[in-house]
């Protein structure tokens, strides 16, 4: 833990604020299990956005925020099948390479702005019309 | 306990339940409260959508918690037909001007790019031998999709030059369905209101520049025919009967039609002016 940005403060931070609903309300997070002190495996779900192929549709994804989280990127990985540029088709995983977000991670962002910016990517000129796989599918 | 929803807009409100009830419950609550179909909502708390048989204590939801709630109003078999009645004139119009797929490959045959064969069969509103000859003669007009003129080069208007010219009405002497409608009205004077109101429903604009330009239109409409500056008066088959026998007297049709025109269209006082006044053709009856 790094006296920079220390890790739990951080993430009870954004527990608190993922459990009010604070920030955008097409995005929803919190921890994957209630009991877990580390702090380490997390839920998100997005909320598709309207005017494209993810209209009405819900994303689960979910992070794994390392012991260097916020100075390193989480792992974020889809739950929810979705056919997306930046999302490894086999195994649901976001592409830091094809992210913008998490290959430029800055300790500044949180994971709301990686569900906030996956909502983006959604809609943008390449995804929007992509053939999606049935509703609720998992990987 | 009281705990938020909060739909996607931000907006909250509040709800009185007990801790212990089932997710189905709350949608049940939320229909009451505010209308949405139980099967179109969805619970989101934490990151995790809420199962409907589970009770909120699964989901260690505790005073104050926000539910985020999603109503998708889009149910495929529900949905409106996206038309209604009154468009559909509309579209038949449209339609009307899509081009013919199968005209499109046939002339890409001749060697013409797909751009060039469609914006040739709009113009010419699906006459393949009209647009054929767009395409030989390379001088597409250049349409938008209802295949009405848009505007035209420089080279078109010089080459135009010799016939009828109008500043405000180039664009509409260059546009070879405009000469055939000008044939028609030529012809048949009433077509000119018919022609004007099926502008009014498809080109009001230009509708609009005719009408405060109508002398210049007129002009226009009659054009190659006729020298600058003359008039067109229209005579009734008695008068041009009373004009063919003057003209049979032996005066020339310019003459008669002047005087019988002069003395409003008597037939016997023209008769007498021109005797007097006007040198009979030589060549006598024609």
């Amino acid at each position: 833990m790094q006296s920079a940005v220390p890790r739990n403060f951080r993430l009870l931070d954004e527990l608190e604020k993922g459990e009010h609903g604070l920030g955008d309300p097409n995005v929803s997070y919190g921890l994957d299990r209630g009991d877990d002190i580390t702090l380490s495996s997390w839920t998100g779900m997005i909320i598709g956005p309207p005017g494209g192929v993810h209209e009405n549709r819900m994303y689960q994804v979910r992070f794994h925020c390392g012991p260097n989280y916020p100075q390193e990127a989480p792992q974020v990985q889809f739950i929810t099948k979705i056919n997306m540029s930046s999302v490894n088709p086999h195994n649901g995983i976001v592409d830091p390479s094809n992210f913008r977000i998490l290959g430029n991670w800055t300790s500044q962002y949180t994971m709301e702005t990686i569900l906030v910016e996956l909502r983006k990517d959604m809609n943008s000129g390449a995804n929007k019309r992509l053939a999606q796989p049935n509703e609720g599918e998992t990987y | 306990m009281i705990i938020q929803i909060k739909n996607l807009r931000g907006e909250q409100t509040s709800l009185e339940i007990d801790p212990q009830i089932k997710v189905i419950e709350v949608k049940r609550l939320i229909q009451t409260g505010q209308g949405h179909p139980i099967e179109s909502q969805k619970l989101l708390y934490k990151g995790k959508i809420l199962e409907d048989e589970k009770p909120l204590t699964d989901f260690q939801i505790t005073e104050n918690a926000i539910l985020v709630l999603m109503v998708s109003n889009k149910k495929p078999q529900e949905r409106p037909q996206p038309e209604s009645v009154p468009q559909v004139p509309q579209r038949q119009e449209q339609a009307q001007y899509q081009v013919n797929e199968a005209e499109v490959s046939r002339l890409m045959e001749m060697g013409y790019s797909q751009q060039e064969v469609v914006a040739a069969l709009r113009a010419a509103h699906n006459n393949s031998e009209l647009a054929i000859e767009y395409l030989v003669s390379s001088a597409i007009p250049i349409t938008n999709e209802q295949g009405d003129e848009l505007e035209v080069d420089e080279e078109d208007l010089e080459e135009a030059g010799g016939e009828v010219t109008s500043s405000t009405f180039d664009f509409l002497l260059q546009s070879p369905e405009f000469q055939r409608i000008r044939e028609v009205i030529l012809q048949n004077p009433e077509e000119l209101n018919v022609f004007l109101q099926q502008l009014e429903a498809t080109n009001p604009e230009l509708l609009a520049l005719i009408n405060s330009n109508m002398d210049e239109f007129i002009r226009i409409l009659g054009g190659r025919r006729q020298p600058r500056g003359t008039i067109q008066i229209q005579l009734s088959p008695e008068e041009q009967n009373d004009v063919r026998e003057l003209i049979q007297l032996g005066f020339s049709q310019e003459d008669v039609i002047q005087v019988y025109l002069s003395c409003d269209k008597n037939k016997e006082v023209a008769a007498s002016l021109l005797f007097e006044n006007f040198q009979q053709n030589p060549q006598g009856f024609q």
